[in-house]
């Protein structure tokens, strides 16, 4: 079943490989509406995005036995984004964006440990995110009479600025709920970590990605950073959009930093890891720079990656043990060495740390930060990546690092090799793009020129070249790795018996000695500090269920209300909605 | 106990490679200049027990200052080199005490204050104090006095040291060397509720007593 | 160019640790005592590579402080050294000073995988602590780093020790900036108050709870290639950088014994205080100063 829907994986990369580069498909469908297909450098990217990585997580699927119509919703999910990237007019892409909610929805709906308030909550999001998304389309073909993408694009510049406000609102809400910007990020918790383990990674690393794909084509496409550059001031050396864009980003990234680091499941940590790392992309998107539009880009692909490798990694690692919190895990790195390798390599990587393809991405953005000279977005990202070495090191430690918590785990085996191959083509994905920053100036080149923005220097495979500063990968990398075996080498040389595989009860205790009942795993204690500094505090005890459980509330008692008017009798309540819609109709008639 | 821990340490082999290679020399001026590096350097984990804890704190601070002698106290016994015992001992205390001496690493000293680790002191006849530490760990030097001057403490590191620099046979050696002596007597007080040690099988002496 | 290296390895090797002897001597007579010898690091390092055995804790244990040491000599080789000539300069130009900023977090980062492979709490302790700590300390040294990446349009080191010898030295047009930046440079040195990590009060050693021998070794002297590297950065961020040998031990001293002097007489945080008090008056001052370069240049 598998290797089937794996061949039915590789077919549409085969395909956009072989017949893409210029692909444009329409199909009439009445006179006036048109589906169209139209490949542009951004959709091609983001297609193969999508389409490698449902690849690699259907390779790791294999160990799981699942059936027949999960695998064919799958492929649904995937041929759904295939279309939205591709998609050439806004009735196409709907229809892509539809299919992709209901499928992944009955996918979520399939798992384990899935409730059914989560459930709705999903599909409460995702209809919320569909209906601003129509409102938005309705009102641009008023204005345009068209859904076809170029000449929405044509007409927008004429249209009255509320209205194009109005578009550009409702088009980021729809987006931001995808990409789970803080605030609308209330359902991407629960859902990522209470779908099904494996297809977490694909909700991560490029659902949410659909959601920033969306931002892309609106700001990027239909009304283009310059005309956004003109409809709203400048600030400092950029734009007030951007501006206030990159404040909405850098803020989701600050606080979903900080609830991540508290989070005792392992999948939710990754799923505020995931807003955060989106938080740094949506920071950056609004600029119209080509920096800024660069290290989006950039940053979605090493977003990508890595939430595939870590989400594949904690699925392994919770099929093999069945534990799924920090507290239950523990100890297992001498049990699991290379899933721990992996794991490292994807921290190190999320953690934006030099030798990997996470401090080129993030390299970028900061340098798009300095040219617009935006000193606070550039300190927040900052400082949200400083606090993000904390989540990163609880997750390494939690599941892999100090004392098993639970029975079972000291006797634990290596995951699967289906879980492990796709993992090693990550990291090593991961690994390339750290010592080749540069070669991705080349994909990313044909996207800016769409957004007609300057094109990036290229100095070569290794070098990531700009403005304001450079870095050459290559030497860092082989410099790190020569450093580090000579190091090995020297230390390794020194005449002083390491007394290996020592019991890991042998530790300074102050002289007790401690047992297998003496909690020395402390990593479910991690953030509890955090709880007692102010700062942090006051973001950690918020918390935006308590918005939406206040509407939740409110709406069930107006709906009391409305019930209220229905008392028995049918006739007098149409009366009411008879006449209720015909004075609407009047007011309607009458402006 | 694994080979390497014993005597004068530098494997076997590389001993004969060195004679072989008239090197034998150049390693015996080296190893006098290692140990002249580990007599000023001394790393120590002051173990408080009995009245003598009360002696330390003036050793180590701005009245006697060990530091200028190179002899530093740390916190954990892994970075140890020397462990103070400042007094009597209770049966409880030596069990902590063993095990922390055997969390140190070789080279390792141990240096007593008073005259309770020597015989017992005032505790000659007490039910629960051991009588001459000496039995279960190798000690190295004893400051006498009851309770000794900072100054006696003092003398008592120079000596150590001057033992250290010389490269005389330590407590340590002694204690790899006749460990079967030592546990038996450490068993002997403890009973049956003796910690594992990890590095030996307290158990299995007859065995070898690799763990 | 690997000479160059190894000379530059060298040269921060010895004078790290003379520096630390100086500390060493400079805390007992402020103490009121001798202190011990200015060699005394070198005697202790000698004596923890001659240890005759070592606990390790397995693969990862061992090769944690080699991760960390490779971080230090990395931030090392990519840190200019001589504001002037091109010696021991040879690899600068392959980063910035965002890739500084983050090697300076990957070494300790990778150690403290292997703090958490030996199995300690205490050490884990130490090293949440730590973490929790950078949170706070990063603050204000990010906000002076952007400061001057900003007026120097540019994150290049070399670039920023040149515009200094046009523009005047930054610590005389970016004062506030230099004084938060001298803060998180405390806790950057480990000193109180701001040295919550490795306590010994409190969580035995901290993060080097575990380690013995020449793994000790290898992190006192990572510990003191990192120290002269970081001395270097702040004095070609702030003070133009050192023309001449003389004016590297002058300029990189004055900054030692300046964050020697501001340990000394401080206690110590807990680590909530520490994270409260750095978001608060060294951010202030360091947004002040951002502020200035923003909109007087």
């Amino acid at each position: 079943m598998n290797s089937i829907f794996l061949l039915l994986n590789i077919l549409p990369i085969l395909f956009l490989y072989q017949f893409g580069g210029d692909l444009h498909v329409s199909f009439s469908l009445t006179k006036d509406f048109t589906l169209s297909l139209i490949q542009t450098p951004l959709g091609t990217f983001f297609a193969y995005l999508s389409l490698i990585s449902f690849l690699l997580v259907t390779v790791s699927q294999k160990s799981k036995k699942l059936s027949c119509n999960y695998y064919a919703l799958q492929l649904l999910l995937s041929f759904a984004m295939l279309i939205i990237v591709l998609a050439g007019d806004f009735i196409t892409f709907f229809i892509g964006w539809e299919i992709m909610t209901w499928s992944s929805y009955f996918i979520i709906s399939k798992s384990n440990n899935i409730d059914i308030k989560s459930l709705q909550k999903y599909i409460l999001f995702s209809l919320a995110s569909a209906f601003s998304l129509i409102a938005a389309i309705v009102i641009s073909y008023s204005f345009a009479n068209s859904f076809d993408f170029a000449t929405i694009s044509a007409s927008f510049k004429s249209m009255p600025f509320d209205i194009q406000l109005t578009l550009i609102i409702l088009f980021s809400l729809s987006f931001f709920t995808k990409a789970g910007v803080i605030g609308l990020h209330y359902w991407v918790v629960d859902t990522y970590s209470k779908a099904p383990d494996l297809f977490s990674s694909i909700l991560s690393a490029v659902m949410s990605k659909m959601g920033i794909y969306g931002l892309f084509l609106i700001y990027g496409n239909i009304v283009g950073y310059q005309e956004l550059k003109i409809m709203f001031g400048t600030i400092l050396n950029g734009t007030d959009f951007g501006y206030t864009l990159a404040w909405i980003g850098v803020a989701t990234s600050i606080i979903a930093t900080f609830k991540a680091i508290t989070q005792d499941e392992v999948k939710r940590l990754l799923a505020y890891s995931s807003i955060a790392q989106l938080g740094y992309i949506i920071a950056v998107i609004g600029f119209g720079t080509t920096y800024g539009v660069a290290g989006a880009l950039y940053h979605t692909l090493i977003h990508t990656i890595i939430k595939l490798l870590l989400f594949i990694n904690v699925a392994a690692i919770i099929a093999q043990t069945g534990k799924n919190r920090f507290s239950e895990l523990g100890g297992l790195i001498y049990r699991t060495p290379v899933s721990f390798v992996m794991l490292l390599i994807g921290i190190i990587g999320l953690a934006g740390m030099p030798p990997l393809g996470g401090f080129a991405s993030k390299f970028m953005m900061y340098n798009a930060a300095i040219n617009t000279k935006f000193a606070l977005i550039l300190i927040g990202m900052l400082f949200s990546g400083a606090a993000s070495f904390l989540y990163c090191y609880k997750l390494v430690y939690g599941i892999y690092l100090g004392h098993p918590t639970s029975k079972g785990l000291e006797t634990q085996k290596e995951v699967p090799l289906s879980y492990l191959i796709p993992q090693i083509i990550l990291a090593l994905l991961l690994v390339l793009t750290g010592a080749f920053p540069g070669a991705f100036v080349k994909v990313i080149n044909p996207i800016l020129t769409q957004f007609s923005l300057k094109a990036l220097p290229y100095d070569g495979v290794g070098i990531m070249d700009s403005a304001v500063g450079n870095f050459n990968g290559l030497f860092i990398m082989s410099a790190f790795v020569a450093f580090f075996v000579l190091i090995l080498l020297l230390i390794s040389r020194i005449k002083s018996k390491a007394k290996n595989n020592i019991n890991r009860f042998d530790i300074s205790y102050c002289g007790e000695v401690p047992s297998k009942d003496t909690s020395l795993h402390y990593g479910f204690g991690f953030g509890t500090e955090l709880h007692r500094i102010k700062f942090v505090n006051a973001i950690l005890k918020r918390s935006t269920a308590t918005f939406y459980d206040a509407l939740a509330l409110q709406t069930k008692r107006s709906s009391e209300l409305l019930s209220r008017m229905y008392y028995g009798n049918i006739h007098n309540t149409m009366i009411i909605i008879l006449l209720f819609f015909s004075a609407l109709f009047f007011i309607g008639v009458n402006s | 106990m694994e080979s390497g821990f014993h005597g004068s340490d530098l494997d076997s082999s590389l001993k004969c490679k060195l004679e072989e290679s008239g090197m034998a020399n150049t390693h015996a001026i080296m190893e006098k200049a290692v140990n002249w590096f580990r007599s000023r350097s001394i790393f120590v984990v002051a173990y408080g027990t009995g009245c003598g804890a009360i002696e330390m704190p003036p050793t180590f601070t701005s009245r006697y200052d060990a530091e200028r002698m190179g002899v530093v106290g740390v916190a954990t016994p892994r970075q140890a080199d020397l462990i103070i015992l400042s007094g009597y001992l209770a049966y409880k205390t030596l069990r902590r005490v063993i095990r922390t001496y055997e969390q140190m690493q070789r080279p390792k000293y141990v240096i007593t204050l008073g005259s309770c680790p020597i015989n017992g002191g005032m505790y000659w006849d007490s039910y629960n104090t051991i009588k001459k530490l000496d039995d279960y760990i190798p000690v190295d030097v004893y400051v006498t006095g009851c309770m000794p001057r900072p100054e006696s403490v003092i003398e008592g590191f120079v000596l150590l040291q001057e033992r250290i620099k010389n490269g005389e046979k330590a407590g340590w050696q002694k204690y790899d060397e006749n460990l079967k002596f030592y546990k038996d007597n450490q068993k002997r007080v403890l009973g049956g509720h003796i910690d594992p040690s990890y590095e030996t099988d307290w158990y299995n002496l007859e065995n070898g007593g690799v763990a | 160019m690997i000479f160059q290296i190894i000379l530059l390895i060298m040269l921060a090797y010895v004078v790290g640790f003379i520096y630390f002897g100086l500390y060493r001597n400079i805390l007992a007579r402020i103490q009121g005592r001798y202190g011990p010898t200015i060699y005394q690091s070198f005697y202790d390092s000698i004596k923890l590579f001659s240890k005759k055995n070592t606990v390790n804790y397995g693969w990862m244990f061992y090769l944690g402080p080699i991760i960390m040491a490779t971080g230090a000599v990395l931030t090392l080789i990519l840190v200019p050294v001589f504001s002037d000539s091109d010696f021991l300069r040879s690899a600068t130009s392959q980063g910035n000073l965002f890739v500084l900023l983050y090697l300076m977090v990957l070494g300790p980062l990778g150690n403290a995988l292997a703090v958490g492979t030996g199995g300690n709490p205490f050490g884990v302790m130490g090293v949440v602590r730590g973490l929790t700590r950078l949170i706070g300390l990063e603050l204000p040294f990010y906000i002076a780093v952007v400061g001057l990446i900003i007026a120097a349009n540019s994150s290049d080191i070399v670039h920023i020790i040149d515009m200094q010898k046009t523009g005047g030295l930054n610590i005389i047009n970016h004062p506030l900036l230099f004084i938060a930046a001298m803060i998180s440079m405390v806790g950057f040195f480990g000193e109180s108050p701001f040295d919550i990590p490795g306590a010994p009060q409190e969580v035995y050693s901290g993060p080097r709870t575990e380690f013995s021998g020449k793994f000790l070794a290898l992190l006192m002297s990572q510990g003191s290639l990192f120290a002269f590297a970081k001395l270097v950065l702040i004095i070609d961020l702030f003070l133009g950088g050192a023309d001449s040998l003389w004016m590297l031990v002058l300029k990189t001293l004055a900054i030692f014994v300046t964050i020697i002097f501001i340990g000394v007489v401080y206690g110590r945080y807990k680590v909530e205080q520490a994270v409260d008090f750095l978001m608060k008056i060294p951010t202030l001052i360091a947004l002040l100063g951002l502020a200035r370069v923003i909109w007087f240049g």
